[in-house]
């Protein structure tokens, strides 16, 4: 059985599809119940703490994964946990009691919450943006709770899984946003965790390339558990499953996220789905959402990504499905209506956010600005829609948007191009952004320069996908020895593009 | 209704809205200007880093205002030069200077440091309107129709976002302006309406009129009052947006900025000139109803849907009201058959997954959320409990169900939902009244409360026995009890919990409970008490307007301790006008204080 490389306490215990995970505290050395935040996460909220007991008295515990299971240990016994669909966590274990709750918090609206004995199922504990039904195998569960009328809430709401006689202790936990039937199938910690490993095995099986360093294989995990379902009907934003920016801190999807992810899967059937993915939240206008979550789309362009992947994997050009393929036509459209000059034959950013680089790197300002980086991506977006139409049969349309992609490439050359590399023009023609790292991965995706020193992780990747090796390798080598933390998507992301690259390539 | 600073009608306690529109303007009470908010995201107003200070120019300078207006419009004044300022329900805010006046809109987040948070982006467009991207709030387009618009934005790049953003409109050589904010997502930009600025006005008050016909029976001596309260409503109603799907009535502009589920039954029960539209504010939350379980979601806003939690079942208890008063022939038989199932998954999801256990349709809530009262003494011993008031509100459900049935031409449903009713009826009368009250129970054991809450099932009215209802009347008009000048408190002042402060349904005074009781005595046939508790109510909103809450005494009783206000430092009771307050205000005039069969 393949073992999954979570690595407490940076990492969550989780997997794809599912909400509910584990994670640990470096610091107090103990275990949380959490679950996938829907935006973006302020700290403790949507973690229940786990404390294990002997009667009254609370037992200080170690915590390691073993056999891809993540197992508790106390002086007095033990417990194993492992995540079996959907959403349930499963526990076993012997001579101990679990407690799952956070201790007295503070705050009407963000601290405190509830745990209730259920006669429907169970008992119920709610806290901060977490709802959990614990429901015992063989022993019992024990809710301990005082309402605080001040408060409007529990501040320390407690429910405990207490063993059964024998001191065997089994339960299951689910997370769930509303009330369902509770059906608890008894799947085991063993076969739970067995079929994790499955689940994730077979998911590095669909990689291009199969991650076979440690750090890659870490990456993929952490690639992995960031698919997460679209999980609320009737009223809901996203209506399909996808992946996350982060399991801990921000369950919402990123657009270049799940475009440049396609990079990575073998099959470009696959890849052709996950790249186009966020198309069908598009407006009737072509504007696709720069992050989606299941209560928000955020109606802001950002720089289009779809002409790195083509590069990286000319192959999907032939795998796009024609309604897909329209898709693409439309978000370009956008794209050409909105944000081209045609007196200058460039595309430009107008708002402060387009470039998706970050908030802390300068922009133009006022006026609108003719990024290298940006016209870089529409030429290689136009060459790939070129190429795609022209395994569609669709002629006129392969030379129609080859016929831009050359106008924008000649653009480039005469009016963005500085010596080896490129600049940045304001609507005046006078250069901008002096300096700027954009201008740095344009000139390696143009095969002009290697990077000096290193990008950020948002031309990072797109470098590391799409650049000639030539320009990418020392960068993919840099990014490979540094060791980087790796919590978010697009950090797992670029460290698997990074050894990759280091190693010869997607 | 006239608005004016430092009237009755000031803006501090009162949201200046328009239906429709997804800003308000308020009066920051310390620094005494206005402050523009919008509210589609659903976030919680005084947290939200969607606002605005509003600042009338001279030059580029600030300079002290006070404000008259209607419904149409509100005028701000300086000494040399004034502005106004038309809401709109077409995402669109006129402004309009005149004698060298200019606006400044400063971005001025709720939330303390957080500045120009809301901001993502500004630019000038190729048409010199000026285009502001403000992330989950949406954008907003500056067009100039007279004069122009300028614009400071600073950026911080240590912080990674904006630190200031002040938009100016100013005036052109002939000392005017005229400017369209418009408000939408994404691309394109709308066309900036025809409309003149006398058009919208004019509009505005029609649309307030035509609102007003909602409502009958209104007795004369409250005609003014009604005028102010309808306007409450008007206000607050919102337009489909977002994950609004049909028009909704929100529960107030300064924290919860939503649709509550039973908000829209209390609305709906009070529009008794206009039953259809009642019944459609009522059905209105099953829009939302979870497919798998039935549950209601306890909010709805553009840009949220609460569906963590529900709120009780009120639905059986407004419809039955408007029918009672209203007649059922508004109820088409397509129209029952349609709700009918709805309804019934509705109370399905009570009694599966609230069930007490015992078999029957007994009930048990998880949290105060379910009965609507967050912080009543009922609720002192923990959850889960069986609570009289609920199960009130879930035994009228069921009596709806069975007129519903009847209206879809269903005979046996009519009578099975009838059964089950009077079934619930008779566990509510046999195991929950102790001669005294109602009681909520923990685990099988009373709680001992002295709330409001005890008497909430009069709103069963003559379904109950006689001697209940007597005796219920007694008890709420015992002296020194329940029953003060302006209505009835929350909690009784023999209470040593009865608190004025800052608790909700602890002791202050409130419109819905008051409602309960005054038209819960009057369908039992106890008029007289149901009058005494309405005109009280009424009388006080005649004086003091539709306030989320009232505390009755500065002096508590039992302790003769002086009663605190709020948390944060206020002058005087800073509780403001809200929608539910306005609508239960007109309910007690239209069946208690109207006083027509």
């Amino acid at each position: 059985m393949i073992k999954i490389p979570v690595r407490f306490p940076s990492d969550p215990y989780c997997r794809a599809m599912s909400r509910i995970m584990l994670t640990a505290d470096g610091e107090t050395g103990e275990l949380y119940i959490g679950v996938t935040p829907d935006g973006v996460s302020f700290g403790r909220d949507m973690l229940s703490r786990l404390s294990a007991w002997s009667g009254d008295r609370k037992l200080d515990y170690t915590y390691e994964i073993r056999d891809n299971t993540v197992v508790l240990t106390t002086e007095c016994g033990y417990a194993r946990f492992a995540i079996a669909q959907p959403n349930k966590l499963v526990i076993e274990g012997k001579g101990i009691s679990l407690m799952i709750g956070n201790g007295k918090t503070a705050g009407i609206f963000m601290g405190g919450g509830s745990a209730v004995d259920d006669a429907a199922e169970g008992a119920l504990y709610v806290t901060s943006g977490v709802r959990l039904r614990v429901v015992p195998r063989g022993g019992s569960a024990e809710v301990r709770s005082a309402w605080d009328l001040d408060a409007l809430s529990d501040p320390d709401p407690r429910v405990f899984i207490h063993p059964a006689e024998d001191g065997a202790l089994g339960g299951v936990v689910f997370e769930t946003d509303f009330d369902v039937p509770f059906s608890d199938d008894g799947v085991t910690v063993d076969e739970a965790a067995a079929d994790m490993a499955a689940e994730f095995e077979d998911f590095m099986n669909k990689l291009a390339r199969a991650p076979e360093n440690d750090e890659a294989v870490h990456a993929a995990y952490i690639v992995w558990t960031t698919l997460q379902p679209a999980r609320v009907f009737e009223q809901q934003c996203i209506t399909a499953p996808e992946y996350v920016s982060s399991r801990r801190k921000c369950g919402t999807a990123m657009l270049a996220d799940n475009v440049l992810l396609a990079a990575f899967l073998k099959d470009p059937a696959e890849a052709a789905e996950r790249m186009c993915s966020f198309l069908k939240y598009r407006q009737p206008d072509g504007l696709v959402p720069r992050q989606a979550n299941n209560r928000m789309f955020l109606w802001e362009a950002e720089a289009p990504l779809y002409g790195v992947v083509f590069k990286a994997r000319p192959d999907i050009c032939g795998a796009l499905p024609e309604e897909d393929y329209e898709a693409l036509a439309e978000a370009l459209a956008w794209w050409m209506k909105e944000r081209f000059c045609p007196e200058r034959k460039l595309f430009y950013y107008l708002h402060r956010y387009e470039p998706g680089c970050g908030k802390k790197l300068p922009f133009a300002g006022t006026a609108p600005e003719f990024a290298p980086e940006l016209n870089v991506y529409m030429a290689l977006w136009l060459e790939g829609m070129s190429a795609a139409a022209e395994k569609l049969g669709r002629k006129d349309d392969a030379a129609r948007f080859g016929a831009a992609a050359g106008e924008v490439r000649n653009s480039l050359a005469s009016r963005l191009r500085d010596g080896d590399g490129f600049r940045f023009l304001d609507i005046t023609d006078s250069p901008v952004c002096e300096g700027h790292p954009a201008a740095a991965a344009a000139a390696a995706l143009e095969g002009l320069a290697a990077p000096e020193g290193n990008l950020p992780t948002a031309y990072a990747l797109p470098v590391l996908l799409a650049a000639p090796s030539g320009q990418s390798r020392e960068l993919a080598r840099s990014i490979a020895a540094e060791g980087r933390e790796v919590t978010t998507l697009t950090q797992a992301l670029t460290v698997l593009a990074a050894v990759d690259t280091a190693e010869g390539g997607v | 209704m006239l608005f004016q600073s430092n009237e009755k009608h000031e803006l501090i306690r009162i949201a200046y809205a328009r239906a429709g529109c997804y800003f308000f303007l308020q009066e920051d009470y310390f620094r005494r200007i206005l402050k523009l908010s919008g509210v589609r995201s659903g976030d919680m107003t005084q947290i939200s880093d969607m606002s605005f200070y509003v600042h009338i120019l001279d030059g580029d300078k600030p300079e002290r205002y006070h404000y008259y207006g209607d419904e149409g419009s509100l005028c701000l004044i300086s000494p040399a030069r004034y502005v106004d300022v038309a809401l709109t329900a077409d995402d669109e805010i006129r402004f309009r200077g005149a004698k060298n006046a200019g606006l400044r809109l400063e971005l001025a987040s709720n939330m303390e440091g957080n500045g120009a948070a809301a901001l993502d982006s500004i630019v000038r467009l190729k048409d010199g309107s000026v285009e502001g991207i403000f992330g989950k709030h949406g954008n907003l387009r500056f067009v100039p129709i007279r004069g122009k618009v300028e614009y400071r934005a600073e950026y911080d790049c240590s912080l990674g976002r904006y630190a200031v953003l002040e938009v100016d409109m100013l005036p052109d050589e002939e000392g005017r302006f005229e400017v369209s904010m418009q408000s939408y997502f994404g691309t394109p930009v709308p066309e900036v309406s025809a409309k003149s600025f006398e058009e919208i006005q004019t509009e505005n008050r029609k649309s307030f009129a035509d609102f007003f016909a909602n409502y009958t029976d209104i007795p004369e001596k409250y005609r003014t009052m009604a005028e102010e309260v309808v306007y409450v409503t008007w206000s607050h109603v919102m337009k489909p947006a977002g994950f609004v799907k049909s028009p909704m009535i929100m529960m107030h502009y300064n924290c919860l900025a939503a649709g509550f589920s039973w908000q829209q039954s209390y609305n709906g029960m009070a529009l008794q000139g206009n039953p259809q539209e009642g019944y459609r504010l009522i059905s209105n939350m099953f829009l939302y109803q979870n497919p798998l379980n039935g549950c209601l979601p306890s909010t709805v806003s553009p840009g949220n849907v609460g569906d963590f939690g529900c709120q009780p079942p009120l639905q059986g208890f407004a419809l039955n009201l408007l029918v009672r008063r209203c007649g059922e022939e508004f109820i088409t038989a397509e129209m029952a058959g349609d709700l009918l199932p709805k309804f019934e998954k509705w109370i399905a999801f009570w009694t599966t997954y609230r069930t007490a256990g015992r078999g029957d349709d007994l009930i048990q809530i998880n949290n105060p959320n379910e009965s609507g009262w967050d912080d009543a003494s009922t609720y002192k011993d923990g959850f889960p409990v069986s609570n009289s008031d609920t199960m009130a509100l879930l035994i009228e459900c069921m009596y709806a169900c069975s007129m519903l049935a009847r209206r879809a031409g269903d005979p046996e449903r009519e009578a099975s939902w009838k059964e089950r009713g009077d079934r619930l009826l008779n566990t509510l009368i046999t195991e929950f009244w102790d001669g005294e009250k109602f009681v909520t129970k923990l685990r099988g054991k009373a709680v001992d409360s002295m709330s409001l809450a005890c008497y909430q099932p009069i709103l069963l009215g003559d379904r109950l026995p006689k001697e209940i209802t007597h005796k219920i009347a007694e008890k709420l008009l015992e002296e020194g009890c329940f029953m003060t000048p302006m209505g009835l408190c929350t909690e009784s002042m023999k209470s040593p919990m009865c608190h004025w402060g800052w608790h909700f349904v602890l002791g202050r005074v409130v419109a819905p409970a008051n409602m309960f009781c005054s038209v819960g005595l009057w369908l039992a046939g106890e008029k007289e008490a149901a009058r005494k508790i309405a005109s009280a109510w009424c009388d006080n909103v005649a004086e003091k307007g539709p306030r989320l809450g009232f505390k009755p005494y500065n002096v508590y009783p039992l302790t003769g301790e002086p009663a605190d206000t709020l948390l944060e430092p206020q002058v005087g009771d800073g509780w403001i006008w809200c929608g539910w307050s306005a609508c239960n205000t007109m309910t007690m005039l239209q069946v208690v204080l109207a006083d027509k069969e």
